[in-house]
């Protein structure tokens, strides 16, 4: 994608709507955040064996190192796919943000890179959809929410992709596709990832200090 | 997964308001910043599908453990939730009806152990254990416990054991195994000490060894003997379980860890040693200091496993592999390797106790669960999904080609014999200080 795809008036207005949209969007995490946070803190009392902190590392790295988890193990198909599910939803969330905010910025290779990881992410995301959909032991697990997020990652992701290719029509689209997601996102199984630091590192300290991982 | 639709222990029929307002009460009250994470960060992926032991023996996508989860999940999200509160159908979210109760109970009680391994396999590191056994003291809270683990509460916390074994017949027992100690060392001096006022270390029990076993009794005596331990039992306390562990009996489950450590605190010891049973040992490990609110310093506890293993390790024990010829296999009590950090002890244990030791796939903090955990046994209404969940273990143990299959726990232990009768396995099952026990050399 080229410098010049929009114009930069278009870009002015885009800005002025990605920047209240991120308003509205950062403003319920921090409502969410601030309630967790008043809930009380369950304490552990027990004479430590293991390293807690040590455990609290390993169970962060857990995420990228799929040899140390069966479930990732057994199935590395399904590890690439959370993989570049994820690098292609970081990649289009900050072409979303490079675009109306640091134009000079989406030219080659870096758009190049953000449109390979996109175009993977999303077929990453439609496998995953596909089997949320066919396979009866994730349709028991799922809500419409999860169908619908599913579903809207996808598209999300195909448009972002056709986008960075550098088709003005997609990326119109994209953009609007962002603004609905970064309004829906907060409320919707999306923000597993605002509550994933605080499970991983509450699961670290716990089976570290037992001794049971680190 | 077809079967006998489970009676548990329920209620007379009262409006299904009071009851429905009973769990958001209780998750309220026990809401803290670990749970509601843990709640609110499942995505759904399907990830630990594999990981539990009732859905690869059954198939069944209940058996799911996001699935079990979601049942309280989704009453989480009802009162929480933003969308659960709007649109709870969206979300999944439900308000709270009986057949949703009959729904958590089941859940809760029938279809998980709480064994974790779907938390080790989890992206997020969503701790089901805990989701469970909040899940499970709501229930409590509400009368539906099933009967059979709620008797062995009660019995517990009315006699002292989970048996209501008198101390007189619990003596007996042991002046019994006393005099086979004398027999098979022929030391006419070898004790098992009784209530011994500032004995290094107090050795609990698990109810079933008086009742049902008392050779692993005589077993540990036998250990301790040749190690050389200054040793005691209490009859004050002894029971080495706490299935409030199990039935989320937070109250029931303080004072029987209480009872235990005032014993210990009485004879003045600097040890209390948890005999070989999984959820005995993580629940006063692990568990216990939380529930009394305090850590001890006047004691330290470990499973007789470490201890075993420790003496090994300082050549307090004269041992003879060869004495213990016949393949063996370990099986890891979930509550003592995954929950409870012991797993690399055993393994040191039996390379100095066995010689052809066949280890399972997966094990360790990766092995599966046998099925007895939680408390199943207790609760004969599941039975038949215990069992049918035990396939998975019993074809790690046929892998192996093991005649004797070890591990650290009782529950474990009937659990492993009954499946292993049940899907013809030939195997023997014994508690781990037994295989050390007949891999002792004794001075002539």
């Amino acid at each position: 994608m080229g410098p010049t795809l929009m114009l930069p008036e278009e870009f002015k207005y885009l800005a002025t709507i990605k920047t209240i949209v991120l308003f509205i969007f950062l403003s319920m995490y921090f409502i969410k955040l601030r309630w967790l946070l008043s809930l009380r803190l369950g304490k552990d009392l027990s004479t430590p064996k293991g390293d807690r902190n040590l455990g609290i590392r390993r169970s962060f790295m857990s995420n990228f190192t799929p040899w140390g988890m069966e479930s990732s193990k057994s199935k590395p198909f399904g590890w690439f796919e959370f993989a570049f599910l994820h690098l292609g939803v970081g990649s289009a969330i900050t072409a979303s943000f490079l675009i109306p905010y640091f134009p000079a910025l989406m030219v080659a290779p870096i758009t190049q890179i953000f449109t390979i990881f996109a175009a993977l992410g999303c077929l990453a995301a439609l496998s995953r959809f596909v089997k949320r959909v066919v396979k009866p032991e994730i349709r028991v697990i799922s809500s419409w929410d999860d169908y619908f997020s599913s579903l809207m990652v996808t598209v999300w992701l195909a448009v972002a992709t056709v986008a960075l290719l550098g088709n003005i029509t997609a990326l119109v689209a994209f953009m609007f596709i962002t603004t609905g997601l970064l309004i829906y996102v907060p409320t919707s199984k999306i923000s597993h990832y605002l509550y994933w630091p605080f499970t991983r590192y509450y699961f670290g300290a716990h089976f570290g200090r037992r001794g049971v991982i680190g | 997964m077809s079967e006998i639709k489970p009676e548990v222990n329920k209620p007379a029929p009262v409006s299904p308001k009071p009851e429905a307002n009973q769990v958001v009460e209780q998750l309220d009250k026990r809401l803290t910043r670990q749970l509601a994470a843990n709640l609110a960060v499942c995505a759904h992926c399907g990830l630990c599908n594999e990981s539990c032991h009732y859905y690869l023996a059954s198939g069944d996508p209940e058996m799911v453990p996001a699935y079990k989860a979601d049942q309280i999940r989704k009453v989480y999200k009802r009162k929480y939730d933003w969308l659960g509160k709007l649109v709870p159908g969206w979300v999944g979210a439900v308000d709270v009806d009986p057949e949703h109760i009959d729904k958590l109970v089941d859940q809760a009680f029938g279809s998980c152990t709480m064994c974790r391994r779907c938390s080790v396999n989890c992206a997020m590191g969503i701790d089901m254990g805990m989701i469970m056994r909040n899940t499970r003291a709501i229930l409590n809270s509400m009368g539906r416990t099933p009967k059979g683990l709620q008797a062995t509460v009660d019995v517990h916390l009315s006699s002292g054991n989970n048996m209501g074994i008198e101390t007189a017949e619990l003596v007996d027992t042991l002046e019994w195994m006393e005099e086979q100690l004398q027999a098979d060392t022929g030391d006419p001096n070898a004790k098992i000490p009784i209530n011994k006022k500032g004995a290094r270390a107090i050795y609990t029990l698990n109810p079933r060894e008086p009742k049902f076993y008392p050779l692993t009794i005589l077993a540990a005596a036998k250990v301790m003997y040749a190690a050389g331990e200054d040793w005691t039992i209490s009859t004050d306390s002894w029971d080495v379980t706490n299935y409030a562990l199990f039935n989320g009996d937070d109250a029931g489950a303080k004072k029987i860890a209480d009872s235990l450590a005032k014993a210990a605190e009485s004879l003045g010891v600097q040890e209390i040693f948890m005999a070989e049973c999984g959820h005995g040992y993580r629940a006063f490990r692990w568990e216990s200091e939380n529930w009394l609110g305090k850590t001890y310093t006047n004691f330290k506890v470990r499973g007789f496993v470490e201890v075993m293993a420790d003496y090994i390790a300082n050549g307090r024990l004269n041992l003879d592999p060869s004495l213990n010829k016949d393949p063996v296999t370990y099986h890891d009590p979930c509550n003592q390797a995954r929950n409870g950090g012991i797993y690399r002890e055993p393994r040191y244990i039996l390379q100095h106790c066995v010689t052809d030791f066949r280890e399972m796939t997966p094990s360790g903090i990766h092995n599966f669960c046998c099925g007895g955990g939680g408390g199943a046994l207790s609760m004969t209404e599941y039975a038949s999904r215990r069992i049918k969940s035990g396939k998975v273990k019993a074809d790690q143990i046929a892998a192996t080609g093991a005649k004797i299959v070890a591990t650290s726990c009782h529950n474990c232990l009937d659990q492993l014999k009954e499946i292993c009768r049940h899907y013809g396995i030939k195997a023997e099952i014994k508690n781990l200080c037994e295989v050390v026990a007949d891999a002792i050399v004794w001075k002539k």
